[in-house]
């Protein structure tokens, strides 16, 4: 009797298990953000403006070049005076949908982000005052300041602006999103298979949601050592549980943002999807399995902006 | 100065504006404080909201604790938690803006902080979820795969069995033998190769350690304050809440019944301005209507208000003066230093008084009383008000008045003036000076009380009469001063009337005439006097007569009038002399003075001419006892010298105003009444009668024909022939003439000759007689009969043309008539009558070589010794004398005395009216040269005389 009753628990537990994988958990990315157009064009602008950078050298876009998947695709990135910083770039496409910026999630959103690589010593290396000076000293940007901001050049329009022409950097329509959609002809076999193996495995579990990623964060080798350099969310946090905890990174245009990890140790996918399997899941795979699941995450690449 | 402008401003806020604006201010705090509590219960509304939102999404979040060990799309979470944060931070905004109470501060801060422990338990739970899931997921995959091939010992079976049952328990929450389970973990990976099953166990491992972190976390998270804090928060913003509204309330009432309070004080404000406004109202039209020119200006003077009246008395319009300043009325007449204390008086404050000369438009001057008043109206200065009263006229008549007074004062004439009872009420200085009484001895009494001397009632009764008739009367009188001395006065009085006309003051005028009288007394009494008697002359009768008329005028009583004649003065006067004359004259008159009773006037106008002019109380009665009374005296014998003269009067007597109205009038009807006594054989008096005037009626109708006479010839001569008494022969004639009216038939000379001379046609028939004399003349000098001469008369008024001798001249040059033929007869009277210029006339005649006769000899008073002086040729011995011839004694010695005298003196004599022989005798006897009258021959026309010449020649 009491079996019975256990059995009959396990069954519906595993019933909604499946109905939970079976449900699409991956939504498609909207066509468009709506943001203020002026706005966004002065933070394009500044976005590849090096005037940022304490000595006119850097620009947002060295480090995240919109051609190359939103990342420069180094393992470090290069800052002033040639300084490289301890963690990879990660993609500036669809950050905008992430829930912490950062690798250990220090930002909660993008306008928190912006400023945060131009006072970076090893990034651009300028101090909010000087670089304000600089903007107002320019009259292209003083007078575009002050016809949209109020209180024209400050830290928080220009992290305002560049935030409000990030969040434009998205990358719709990707074969995936229209085969989510209902084109059911839109990614390869091989890549539906793929997708069907990524919920299979667990990957779903951690890379869920419109950014395929990037709601969470999690441990760096749950079941084996990763062997990180960084601390990830214990710098913010100071608990030691949190020690090598970082965000889930989004896996939308995965496929152009190589190398990957946040210390960049995989230059290939196929590498990146087998440490996962066994590092965070837990799971043997096989090198098939692993293709496939490459194909699907192929299939994630986006329309990228001009 | 910088306290002063404060103080002023300080004065300028009346407390009804202070309480408008702090009413209003009021209302301003009320509008807003309702505006605040509205603003405070949106924002606890909206705070209340959150707040409840945020337990919604606490709940949620809760929710995904139940769902543990599932598959969890953390989008959702995510976009949980950031809506929670944003709450937060709305409400932290919120907070900061409205600076909240600091509990509801404090529990937002504890809210903040709940969550974000429990935040960090999201993440924690997240990953940990996300973990045991996919620990379940592979597992429940793994057993899959391990029943088939990989039990190849029971054992390893059932020790799988059991740890995946443990797991399942784990999974619904029953608790597990974690001892258990790791020893049979234990014994499953003993000796095993298989990767599998170890996965299996590490997995296993895992999951046990996150089911443990789980239960940690989840006991963690209910412990979270999050929830709790959000209620907490509610209850206090509730009460809180419910404490500020009821504050509020209690505020809002306050202000509301504060600002009814000071509505209802305004209200009663409000009604007293309106009062006020009514009265000021009344009070502007009192100024609009006002006589007096009203005039508001500001503290700089500049005219804000004038009335209507400045705009009459100034000239100026509204328009013209508003702004300016009023001293564009400033005439320069007043000197500075009135105007100087004008504005010290006004700058101290205090209102000024005084007498302005400001000029009207038109620049005639005007006088004003003004008063100006700087109007300060709580202790500040706001305006000034100036009323003006015009006192032009006033200050004219007071100038006038002023002059006035000074002449009263300063005349030398004495002046009174009196009530209308004629009571004195003022005297002047010279008057006092002149009279010799004192103020005292005057006031209230009567101007009588100056005794007059000569003037008796009938003046008075005139001088009222003129007084009150014409308001003026001026004339002589005589007074006496108190000490009795006679004082000569031009008195001048005058009625002043008011405006009604009715009499309200006498004022009498003295001018003294003492000094001037002497020369001029003497001089009228010369002038009105005669010399011989000292009887008024006719100069003072003519004016006596004009105000004894004029003072009876109205008033019922009569005047007679006396023209009294002596006669045969004449005689006495040429055969005694003019001396015995004189003498009997001026006894006369000494004696008749007595007979007449004060204010009787007797007058000599003439040399035996007297008139008596007197008031009669009882008519004609009295009239003619008068009358008789006058003869009576007359007749008396009077003695000159030696002689004893007897001598009567005619007296005629015209009574005023019954005869006549007119001064010329009665004195004529007089004279006329005279004459007719006259006739009635002398020493009578007769009434001037009707019948004087039907005789007078005739003489206008033969007055009338007489005009007509000469162009109808009407008129023709007769002539009388003269001759020689001791000859009888014819050597002249005198033409005399006739007239044969169609209306009257034959008219007498004696008729119409005077009437002639009166209307001064005997001109024009003078000389109808001359030219009609020498035309016969040559006629019967043509028939062969020349004549000595021919006598032509000639009246004083011919004389008087002064064409008369030229007409005379040519008349005979035309008519070739010598002039020696013509003898010019003149009657005794015109000798009489003028003075010796005229007299030259019968020079020039005699130059020219006329004869001269002398008409009527004997009826005249001329003297033998005056004739003497004249050019005369003949005496000519009038007719009365010789009537009587030769039996009346007295005619016999006159014609002697004449006849002798006339001789001596070298003159013909003629005599006329010989009527018989005996006087023709009688005549020639005495020596006269020459006669004429019906003995010889009566007049005839000049056919007749032709035949008279022949028969007489012929003889």
């Amino acid at each position: 009797m009491r079996r019975r009753g256990i059995g009959k628990r396990i069954g519906w537990v595993l019933f909604t298990l499946v109905i939970c994988l079976e449900a699409e958990v991956i939504k498609p990315l909207p066509d468009t953000v709506e943001v203020d157009a002026q706005k966004a064009a002065l933070g394009k602008a500044l976005f590849h403006d090096t005037i940022l950078s304490k000595d006119n050298t850097v620009s947002c876009m060295t480090c995240h070049d919109l051609a190359k998947g939103g990342d420069d695709g180094m393992k470090y990135s290069f800052g002033i005076h040639g300084q490289q910083g301890g963690i990879n770039a990660p993609t500036v496409y669809n950050a905008v949908f992430n829930f912490r910026q950062f690798w250990d999630g220090r930002a909660t959103d993008l306008k928190e982000q912006a400023l945060d690589p131009i006072t970076n010593p090893v990034e651009m290396g300028e101090t909010l005052p000087h670089v304000i000076q600089k903007l107002k000293a320019s009259p292209k940007y003083n007078e575009r300041f002050n016809r949209l901001y109020t209180d024209g050049v400050t830290a928080d329009n220009l992290a305002d602006a560049i935030a409000t022409y990030e969040k434009t950097l998205i990358t719709p329509n990707s074969p995936f999103d229209r085969y989510l959609k209902g084109d059911k002809n839109a990614i390869f076999p091989e890549a539906k298979e793929g997708y069907r193996l990524f919920k299979l495995k667990g990957c779903i579990i951690c890379h869920n949601g419109m950014n395929v990623g990037g709601n969470l964060y999690n441990r760096f080798g749950i079941y084996t050592d990763a062997n990180s350099t960084q601390l990830g969310r214990y710098n913010l946090t100071g608990r030691e549980s949190d020690k090598f905890v970082f965000k889930v990174p989004s896996l939308r245009n995965v496929a152009l943002t190589a190398p990957y990890m946040h210390d960049g140790r995989f230059d290939t996918l196929y590498d990146a999807v087998k440490w996962m399997s066994q590092y965070q899941l837990g799971r043997y795979i096989t090198d098939r399995e692993i293709r496939q699941i490459e194909a699907f995450l192929r299939s994630l690449t986006g329309k990228m902006v001009k | 100065m910088q306290r002063s402008k404060f103080e002023q401003l300080k004065k300028r806020v009346d407390p009804f504006s202070l309480l408008l604006v702090f009413f209003f201010v009021l209302l301003v705090i009320l509008f807003s404080y309702l505006m605040k509590i509205d603003r405070d219960l949106k924002y606890y509304t909206a705070y209340h909201h959150q707040l409840e939102k945020m337990r919604v999404i606490d709940y949620q979040l809760d929710s995904f604790f139940f769902r543990t060990f599932r598959y969890i799309n953390y989008d959702e979470m995510n976009r949980l938690e950031k809506e929670f944060k944003l709450r937060i931070a709305q409400l932290k905004a919120e907070d900061t803006q409205e600076g909240f109470r600091t509990d509801v501060h404090y529990g937002i801060e504890k809210i903040a902080q709940a969550y974000q422990k429990k935040e960090i338990y999201f993440e924690d739970f997240k990953s940990l979820n996300a973990r045991v899931t996919n620990t379940i997921h592979f597992l429940f995959d793994l057993r899959k795969t391990l029943e088939q091939d990989l039990f190849k010992t029971l054992q390893k079976k059932v020790l799988v069995d059991n740890i995946f049952f443990s797991i399942s328990q784990t999974l619904m929450d029953i608790p597990y033998d974690e001892i258990r389970i790791k020893e049979e973990l234990k014994r499953l990976l003993l000796h095993e190769k298989d990767e599998r099953l170890i996965y299996f166990a590490k997995h296993t491992k895992q999951f046990l350690r996150d089911i443990e972190m789980m239960k940690r976390i989840k006991e963690r998270i209910k412990q979270s304050r999050l929830r709790s804090e959000i209620n907490q928060l509610l209850i206090i913003l509730e009460k809180h809440y419910q404490k500020q509204m009821l504050q509020q309330k209690m505020i809002a009432l306050t202000l509301f019944i504060f600002a009814f309070g000071i509505l209802v004080v305004l209200m009663i404000g409000y009604r007293r301005i309106r009062k006020n406004t009514r009265e000021l109202q009344a009070f502007r039209y009192a100024i609009e209507m006002s006589d007096n020119a009203i005039v508001l200006t500001n503290t700089d003077r500049e005219i804000e208000y004038v009335n209507e009246a400045f705009e009459q008395k100034s000239g100026y319009t509204k328009e013209e003066v508003m702004g300016h300043n009023p001293n564009i009325l400033k005439s320069n007449l007043m000197s500075d230093t009135f105007y100087q204390h004008m504005n010290e008086t006004l700058e101290r404050g205090e209102i000024w008084q005084g007498e302005i000369i400001n000029r009207h438009k038109n620049g005639e001057l005007v006088y004003e009383k003004s008063s100006i008043i700087p109007i300060i109206v709580d202790g500040e200065l706001i305006q000034y008000l100036a009323i003006k009263l015009d006192i032009t006229e006033y200050k004219r008549q007071q100038q006038h008045l002023k002059l006035a007074g000074k002449v009263y004062e300063m005349i030398g004439d004495g002046i009174i003036v009196t009530d209308k009872q004629k009571k004195i009420i003022s005297v002047n200085p010279a008057f006092i000076e002149m009279f010799g009484y004192t103020e005292d001895e005057l006031i209230g009494k009567e101007p009588m009380v100056i005794k007059t001397l000569q003037e008796d009632r009938y003046f008075y009764r005139q001088m009222w009469n003129q007084l009150l008739t014409h308001d003026r009367w001026s004339g002589k009188v005589y007074n006496e001063t108190k000490s009795g001395e006679p004082l000569p006065i031009w008195l001048t009085l005058a009625v002043v009337r008011d405006d009604k006309g009715d009499v309200e003051n006498f004022i009498a005028i003295y001018t003294n005439l003492k000094d001037i009288m002497d020369i001029q007394e003497r001089a009228e009494y010369l002038a009105y006097h005669d010399s011989l008697t000292g009887l008024p002359n006719r100069a003072y009768f003519d004016l006596r007569i004009t105000d004894m008329m004029t003072s009876i005028q109205g008033v019922d009583e009569t005047m007679a009038v006396f023209f009294i004649d002596l006669d045969r003065f004449k005689v006495i006067n040429d055969t005694l002399g003019h001396a015995i004359g004189d003498e009997m004259l001026v006894t006369l008159a000494e004696r008749m003075k007595h007979i007449f009773s004060e204010g009787t006037l007797f007058a000599r106008i003439g040399g035996d001419e007297f008139v008596v002019m007197s008031m009669l109380e009882r008519g004609r009665k009295e009239a003619e006892e008068i009358a008789k009374k006058i003869l009576t005296t007359v007749r008396e014998p009077i003695k000159v010298h030696d002689y004893l003269l007897n001598t009567t009067a005619s007296i005629g007597i015209a009574i005023f105003p019954e005869d006549a109205k007119e001064k010329d009038e009665i004195v004529k009807y007089a004279d006329s009444a005279m004459y007719a006594a006259k006739e009635k054989g002398k020493d009578n008096y007769q009434f001037y009668s009707k019948q004087l005037s039907l005789d007078v009626q005739q003489r206008m109708n033969l007055e009338q024909e007489l005009t007509h006479a000469l162009e109808r010839d009407e008129f023709m001569l007769y002539y009388q022939p003269q001759y020689r008494l001791d000859t009888r022969k014819i050597i002249g004639v005198e033409a005399l003439i006739r007239w044969n009216n169609q209306k009257l038939g034959f008219v007498s000379p004696n008729d119409f000759i005077t009437i002639a001379e009166e209307t001064g046609l005997i001109l024009e028939i003078g000389y109808y007689v001359i030219e009609e004399a020498c035309r016969a003349y040559l006629h019967w000098k043509r028939e062969g009969y020349a004549l000595e001469h021919i006598a032509i008369n000639v009246s004083s008024v011919q004389f008087r043309d002064e064409a008369f001798l030229p007409t005379l001249k040519e008349i005979l040059q035309r008519t070739g008539v010598s002039p020696s033929v013509i003898e010019i007869e003149i009657t005794e009277r015109f000798i009489m009558e003028y003075t010796t210029t005229n007299l030259t006339v019968l020079d020039d005649l005699r130059q020219l070589g006329c004869q001269i006769s002398i008409d009527d000899f004997g009826t005249g008073y001329s003297s033998m010794s005056y004739m003497k002086k004249l050019p005369l040729d003949t005496i000519k011995i009038d007719k009365s004398f010789i009537d009587e011839l030769p039996e009346n004694m007295h005619d016999a010695e006159v014609s002697k005395a004449i006849i002798a005298l006339s001789k001596s003196l070298g003159y013909q004599v003629i005599a006329e009216g010989i009527e018989n022989e005996e006087q023709e005798v009688f005549l020639r006897v005495q020596g006269c040269d020459m006669g004429q009258g019906y003995y010889f021959s009566r007049p005839m026309d000049e056919e007749k005389m032709v035949a008279f010449l022949k028969a007489h020649l012929s003889k």
